[in-house]
């Protein structure tokens, strides 16, 4: 079976919520910056905000929020299905002779390619890690709102929660990282 | 202690922006209700002949309540153009506009257009195609607009 080539491009959890922080700060004094151009002529506004009330100015700089919510969300998870694969591989071509890395073995003479993040990788943490499989729980149910995100948001998610904040997608994916960053 | 120094450190700079940044809101709602009504004086003008021979009739009976950050409540009226069986409001939405001195939206059936005034009583039709195109109102526009959107 041909071995997946790591790319090393990995995204940490860490510098994704650090980008957030600074993408939230510019939108803010970005936002600052066009509201100004209404009492200061001064300040020449963008184009596209001419013509534009202050309740529609809000709607759009809510909405910009919004999305940048959902696509620092979507980094978030993506980094820990990332994570989650390369632990997986790295397990099974380093004959890892953990319990897990026993059962990942199989799993990929079985299946090769087609290694299932929910079925075959997360089932197998959750047997091993018995205690806090509430941790990959929660995880499975986050991945239905990336999996929402990931394919163009045309249904009506049945996400189990109203909203998933970068807050609350950031707590999730941080005790799966210090999951297997703890090993087994 | 020195917290509190620098909330009135804060309070004193917001204050020096906004004496050197002042504007005259009262003045300013004064100039906006003003433009609006030389705005309809100069439609009713446009179509003053039409309206006589019965093609078309103005009313403006309709107010409309307004209430803006600085500005506060005020009301003014909209305009409705009835031509057949077809109605065009053009309908002020305020004077805190991004870029202009004021905003009015014109809606038929057919859709809506913007009418913005990046200068004092300089008025344009403002379109997002996406990109923002803007022309000016005059009377073979207005009239063109007028059968755009019924």
């Amino acid at each position: 079976m041909a071995r997946v080539a790591l790319s090393g491009q990995d995204l940490s959890i860490e510098f994704v919520w650090s980008w957030y922080e600074d993408q939230k700060e510019a939108l803010f004094d970005f936002r600052s910056k066009v509201f100004s151009a209404i009492s200061l002529s001064s300040i020449l506004p963008n184009e596209k905000f001419i013509g534009m009330t202050t309740d529609e100015l809000n709607a759009y700089f809510e909405e910009s929020e919004n999305e940048l919510e959902h696509l620092v969300c979507f980094d978030l998870i993506s980094a820990t299905e990332s994570l989650l694969r390369s632990d997986f591989y790295a397990r099974v071509y380093n004959k890892d002779k953990s319990g897990l890395g026993r059962t990942f073995r199989e799993i990929e003479k079985g299946f090769g390619n087609k290694i299932s993040l929910e079925e075959h990788i997360i089932n197998s943490w959750k047997e091993i890690v018995v205690a806090r499989k509430s941790d990959f729980s929660d995880f499975l149910a986050l991945l239905r709102y990336r999996h929402w995100l990931a394919h163009g948001r045309y249904w009506i998610p049945k996400l189990g929660r109203e909203h998933y904040s970068p807050s609350v997608t950031y707590n999730i994916v941080e005790r799966v990282f210090n999951i297997v960053d703890d090993g087994q | 202690m020195e917290n509190i120094d620098s909330f009135e450190e804060f309070l004193r700079k917001k204050k020096d922006e906004e004496n050197s940044n002042r504007t005259d809101w009262p003045a300013r709602l004064d100039k906006w209700l003003e433009s609006i009504d030389v705005f309809y004086m100069q439609i009713r003008e446009w179509l003053t002949e039409f309206e006589q021979e019965g093609f078309l009739r103005i009313v403006m009976d309709k107010e409309v309540n307004l209430n803006e950050e600085f500005v506060g409540s005020y009301k003014t009226k909209r305009m409705d153009i009835y031509i057949g069986n077809d109605l065009i409001s053009i309908i002020p939405k305020g004077t805190l506009i991004i870029g202009s001195y004021g905003r009015l939206d014109m809606r038929g059936t057919k859709g809506e257009i913007l009418i913005i005034q990046p200068e004092w009583n300089d008025w344009k039709f403002a379109k997002r195609t996406p990109r923002l195109e803007t022309w000016d109102v005059k009377a073979e526009s207005f009239k063109k607009i007028l059968q755009d959107l019924v």
